[in-house]
């Protein structure tokens, strides 16, 4: 399965992105081969639209699953749309890695 | 003539100078008023309209068919401003980001795609105790889009007078220029800090583009701001009036009242501003 994970840098190890739709970059993580693969985002450039249009992203990518800080009202809506879970995490707190861990010893619970 | 009164920087003087212009300007011809910033509309404050008529102002926002649609995703590709996304077996629209700019109708192959008016704010008009027919258009707040209020406001304009005057928002975008489009002179109002030569910079920019004649009113003087003066000289750019800074003008305006009410000595300056303005546009 893919998941996303929002990210500052574009490194397995980079500090998590606690924005959405702003986050720099974003990290493709393969639940099953552990591939991973640094993605750009396009967000923070955009004066408008970066929750949708970075949904976009995830949705073109296949993702299932993201995991950030806070998502906005658009990706959101965005996201249930697309049928890919959200799960909000102390984005602060977590490197991406980190976070991976965490999601598959089943640390992190899905958003409402 | 239609005279834009624009500034880039907030709180310079433009509502100050727009109001005084139009009752200055209303001794003598018919003159219409309209305040575009309408995200803060505030010239009905110092020329206290009687309002008569309001309507419903709009954006045509796209609907999609799902029964026609194939999603083939031109109408996404297309949305400069990501008010549409494909997700799974549907178009979503974000109704908060669409411009109303009409490109996914238009380029839509199987056209799946109308549009509807969704209303997003109100226009005003009536007239003020000069005789200067006033209108301006009011954001709902909440709403992200101004622009096509703006519109919707200057297709009012009309031959009935002879002088336009339209106080602009602030900011050097999308609203501003929606508001100077088509206009015959461009006041820009300044002050001397870095903040007010910032944005008449940009200002002047957006002018290099229209090619809109244009002068300066420099508001808030006495401090001599070298580097305002030297970019004035250097882009010979006219400076058509300074208002000193002064304490009690600031309290007038604070208590609504225009300028030229409550400090009758620069109603010459004024007057002189309309006929510089018109020897200006003798010029082009």
């Amino acid at each position: 399965m893919i998941i996303f994970i929002s990210a500052m840098g574009s490194s397995f190890d980079s500090q998590m992105s606690a924005r959405y739709g702003r986050a720099p970059w974003f990290i493709r993580y393969d639940t099953e081969t552990s591939d991973w693969q640094a993605i750009e985002n396009m967000g923070p450039n955009l004066q408008g639209g970066a929750g949708v249009s970075t949904s976009q992203l995830l949705m073109d990518q296949g993702a299932k699953a993201v995991i950030s800080g806070h998502f906005g009202p658009n990706a959101k809506q965005a996201l249930q749309a697309g049928g890919i879970t959200m799960l909000s995490v102390d984005a602060d707190q977590l490197t991406v890695d980190e976070a991976v861990r965490q999601y598959q010893s089943g640390l992190l619970t899905a958003n409402e | 003539m239609k005279i834009a009164v624009a500034s880039g920087k907030g709180g310079t003087g433009k509502t100050m100078v727009a109001t005084s212009l139009a009752a200055t300007a209303a001794k003598d011809h018919p003159v219409r008023f309209l305040d575009c910033d309408v995200e803060a509309p505030n010239a009905h404050l110092f020329l206290n309209p009687t309002i008569e008529r309001k309507e419903k102002a709009y954006i045509a926002v796209p609907k999609i068919d799902p029964a026609a649609c194939t999603l083939c995703g031109r109408c996404v590709e297309v949305c400069t401003f990501h008010a549409l996304a494909k997700l799974g077996t549907q178009i979503l629209v974000f109704p908060q980001l669409c411009h109303g700019c009409g490109s996914c109708t238009l380029q839509c192959p199987v056209d799946a795609i109308t549009e509807f008016p969704r209303p997003i704010g109100e226009l005003f008009f009536g007239t003020t105790k000069e005789n200067i027919l006033f209108s301006m258009g009011e954001l709902t707040i909440s709403e992200p889009m101004p622009t096509p209020i703006i519109r919707q406001l200057k297709a009012h304009l009309s031959d009935e007078a002879t002088l336009t005057i339209l106080d602009s928002p602030p900011g050097a975008s999308c609203s501003v220029v929606t508001t100077i489009h088509n206009a015959d002179f461009l006041l820009l109002v300044t002050e001397p800090t870095a903040f007010g030569l910032h944005d008449l910079r940009q200002m002047l920019g957006i002018v290099e583009k229209t090619g809109t004649p244009a002068g300066v009113i420099i508001n808030r003087a006495g401090v001599n701001y070298a580097p305002l003066e030297k970019l004035l000289e250097e882009q010979s750019i006219p400076v058509l009036m300074r208002i000193p800074y002064r304490n009690e003008i600031a309290a007038a305006l604070a208590s609504g009242q225009l300028l030229t009410e409550s400090f009758p000595e620069y109603k010459p300056a004024f007057i002189h501003l309309l006929q510089d303005i018109d020897r200006l546009m003798g010029d082009v």
